[in-house]
């Protein structure tokens, strides 16, 4: 159980905090409600470059990187279709620096174009490092564009392309700061050794003054519900075939979210996962498979992504798949397999809350979606679902009619 | 009003408390060394065995021996092992390289009486399954494919070659025959485990909460382990790099270039080392560093630039790594070899030391943070001989490390016309 104070400042700004004594380190982490499906169409990958830009120092601080390392701090942040978010961990008693730094970035970020040209050219590498000089660096940007043809999920984190990272102004990153950077759309959490009341006292000195935005209202266009089939053909220079199936799962909130969760730990968490045991043990059909949900916070995905050894071929693999999930669809699971899941959770929670910078994030998030509690709950909701729930869900999510399949083929291969 | 410009007082932490370890031995002889700490009842058990390539006598053998230990027992099949530890949640991480090889379980306590005889048989009573041998050579065989696509792993491997060449178990590396090779050969692994897993492990670690318990535990279910009495002897390798300075390996198709620049150097158990470190964080160790603030936040070439310094038991690496754009590469080289140059010959600023300092000094308290992170620390110097002193003694150099002395440490060690650059793309 995570104990933890919830506040909210005049500001907006929701603040959490969690004590524990057996650290001597403490975590601050601050989320920014604002990520990629907040970008314009033609503006893509801007959530991201913005995040690089919060490092290039405020007004009273013109070197964020100096303060944070002399306080021995490990820092970092990323971005994702969802949210930005920002983190420290350090000695616990420097933690009046750490809310000074975050305060002084989100109350007067220095934005000029020197910086703005220096990480649009990192970006681009990063882009290059990992989107297009990596083998199958393109899947996400080529699956995301199958899957979603109205909510902007369609586009991954770093952009579409890298002509919207060049096409970025100093204006628009102003913009972007004006409209999200704003304590009322952002959640900060302190967790480690740490007492409560020092906590609010400082937060309240370093973050009062900070003026609240505009309430930001999200109204994102919904995916409308699939239903045909849909596939995409691709050939890359790789050494072997791909393929990746996905599905459109509820959003995070909905009880819907959970059992689509746990059908994809059924099929592919742990080497006795049902995909792993069956196609790349048994069958030996693939040399990996995995099953995963994204955990998005609209509607999401369920992914199968697998590699064919070099002598299957896509049309079998693919068949193998299938039969893998109409098992889940016709045979209801055993409890002992249920049980096997839920172990897995648990045992995945109780790791997870060995890390205060964990516990951190998952409160900050939890809170974003609407309530932090959730921390503590949610292994309820899992624990809830039932072997009838599973069948449901596969029948209706994993529906054939509803399935994007993206085959990714190695050229040399199929030549 | 408060005012932003008055900076919060920032503390460095003065001492470095650490506990020793608890400590006990199986019956075989392995020392244990306990971790308690934390507030969550898990687990985590290591065994560190003199197993690694070091010992192999052709390409994959140990790191197939180590993967397949997994792969059946006497008692269990590959798919009941997979089960019993995924019914209780337990997480198994198999970790082979040039030196060692070892067994990670993590737990919850409540299985543990369920889960530790499980585990101990995978160490124990392996019988490497032809049938799985040879799915497990061509999966391997097929990610090998995928990776020697990438330049930083093409990048890597020539740069041990460099050094070592390739007869040396830090310059080799496996070819795509090497796969089809070892499919075939369970008898190879069944005799490299004979003779280098029925040794005494070289340590055990537990790590978490009631770590007395867990140890009494595994003694007893250990009291009766056979391992042999004859002392393990080892080949002796003498690096022979190729000699070359500079390697340029074309990679068609690449859009941006791996490079690495370095050398091979002195270990943890030299006196300078830990000097050496101090200068290599400065170099390119951290976020701050000065080849991130001049390749990356001044130029922009890459999105990450770093240094290190890597101690085998044999031998020690310091090397640069990066990936740049095409048309950065022969700059960027150039900018690596003019800030190694810096530290040769002038004298690093106090105030950018002593950020370093503090910044190491906070660093330090997140590297022992929790159980496991003491555990991997202890794990770390205990293998070179050394313990948790070794880095109370760092964190003592800390703060007395002068600036001209690392700068002719720097000249004795990291002088640019001695670097050997690789460069794939």
């Amino acid at each position: 159980m995570i104990q933890f104070t919830d506040k909210t400042l005049p500001n907006g700004l929701r603040v959490l905090i969690h004590e524990d004594e057996s650290t001597q380190l403490a975590a601050v982490n601050l989320v920014y409600n604002v990520g990629a499906r907040d970008e314009e169409q033609d503006k893509t990958g801007f959530a991201h470059l913005f995040e690089h830009l919060m490092f290039g120092g405020s007004e009273h601080i013109p070197d964020y990187d100096a303060i944070a390392q002399a306080m021995g701090a490990e820092n970092n942040a990323f971005t994702n279709n969802d949210i930005t978010n920002y983190y420290l961990s350090f000695p616990a008693y420097n933690l009046e620096s750490a809310l000074w730094l975050e305060s002084d970035r989100m109350k007067a970020l220095t934005l000029n174009s020197r910086s703005l040209e220096v990480q649009r050219s990192v970006v681009i590498e990063e882009f290059k490092q990992r989107y297009l000089n990596q083998p199958y660096g393109n899947v996400w940007h080529l699956l995301r564009e199958l899957c979603y043809k109205e909510h902007p999920y369609q586009w991954p984190t770093i952009g579409k392309n890298i002509k919207h990272i060049e096409d970025a102004t100093l204006e628009d990153v102003q913009h972007f700061f004006d409209t999200y950077y704003r304590p009322n759309n952002a959640v900060l959490t302190v967790a480690g050794n740490v007492k409560t009341y020092q906590v609010l006292n400082l937060v309240e000195r370093w973050f009062s003054d900070i003026e609240p935005g505009e309430p930001v209202v999200k109204s994102f266009p919904k995916e409308s519900e699939q239903t045909r089939a849909r596939t995409h053909y691709h050939y890359a220079e790789v050494p072997a075939d791909m393929i990746v199936m996905a599905w459109h799962v509820p959003p995070r909130v909905h009880q819907g979210y959970y059992v689509a969760d746990l059908l994809s730990d059924l099929l592919g968490r742990g080497k006795s996962a049902r995909l792993t045991q069956a196609l790349v043990k048994e069958q030996a059909i693939f040399s990996n498979i995995h099953a995963y949900v994204t955990g998005d916070i609209d509607t999401g995905l369920l992914v199968i992504q697998g590699t064919l050894l070099p002598e299957i071929n896509m049309g079998f693999a693919e068949q193998a798949i299938h039969q893998e999930l109409k098992k889940l669809q016709d045979e209801l699971i055993t409890e002992k397999e249920l049980n096997k899941i839920r172990n897995q959770l648990e045992a995945q929670k109780v790791f997870g809350e060995t890390s205060v910078l964990n516990i951190a994030m998952n409160l900050g998030f939890a809170a974003l979606l609407g309530n932090p509690q959730l921390v503590n709950t949610e292994i309820q909701y899992y624990q809830a679902i039932t072997p009838q729930d599973l069948q449901l869900a596969a029948k209706r999510i994993l529906a054939s009619h509803r399935t994007n399949t993206l085959y990714y083929f190695s050229k040399s291969k199929n030549a | 009003m408060i005012n932003r410009r008055q900076a919060p007082l920032i503390t460095t932490p003065d001492t470095l408390e650490l506990r020793n370890p608890e400590q006990a031995a199986l019956a075989c002889g392995a020392p244990i060394f306990m971790f308690e700490a934390g507030n969550q009842e898990v687990s985590r058990i290591d065994f560190v065995f003199d197993a690694g390539s070091w010992h192999q006598s052709r390409p994959l053998v140990a790191s197939f021996t180590n993967k397949m230990l997994q792969e059946g027992t006497t008692a269990l099949t590959p798919a009941q092992i997979a089960d019993r530890l995924d019914y209780h949640g337990a997480y198994l991480q198999l970790d082979c390289s040039a030196d060692y090889a070892s067994l990670s379980l993590y737990c919850l306590n409540k299985h543990l009486d369920d889960i530790l005889p499980v585990f101990l048989s995978l160490m124990q009573d392996p019988v490497f399954p032809e049938r799985e041998l040879s799915r497990l050579a061509g999966r391997e065989k097929q990610a090998y494919m995928v990776n020697r696509e990438k330049v930083s792993f093409q990048a890597r491997r020539h740069f041990n070659r460099l050094l070592f060449g390739q007869d040396h178990p830090y310059g080799a590396s496996a070819d795509a025959e090497d796969f089809d090779f070892i499919t075939e050969r369970a008898d190879l692994l069944k005799a490299f485990f004979e003779t280098h897993y029925k040794q005494a492990p070289l340590c055990v670690m537990i790590s978490g909460k009631d770590t007395e318990g867990t140890c009494d535990r595994l003694m007893t279910l250990c009291e009766d382990w056979e391992v042999s009495d004859n002392p393990q002897t080892a080949a002796f390798f003498t690096p022979k790099g190729t000699g070359e300075q500079r390697l340029m390996i074309p990679h068609p198709g690449a859009i941006q270039h791996a490079i690495r620049v370095g050398k091979t150097t002195i270990g943890k158990t030299h006196p300078d080392y830990q000097e050496l470190k101090l200068i290599n964080t400065l170099l390119g160790g951290y976020f701050g560093s000065r080849l991130m603030a001049n390749i990356r936040e001044d130029k922009g070439y890459t999105y990450g630039i770093n240094s290190s310094v890597t101690t085998y038991r044999h031998d020690a690496v310091f090397v640069v790594g990066t990936e740049v754009g095409a048309a950065y590469s022969e700059a960027t080289v150039k900018e690596i070899l003019k800030e190694t140059g810096r530290l040769c010959t002038e004298p690093v600023p106090t105030d950018e030391l002593n950020r370093v300092a503090q910044y190491l000094s906070g660093v330090l308290l997140s590297e022992f943070d929790g159980p496991f992170a003491l555990a991997d620390r202890y794990r770390d110097a205990f293998l070179f001989g050394l313990d948790f002193d070794y880095y109370r003694d760092f964190f003592h150099l800390l703060r007395r490390a002068e600036p001209l002395r690392l700068m002719h440490l720097a000249q004795t060690y990291l002088s640019p016309d001695t670097l050997k650059v690789v460069i794939v793309g």
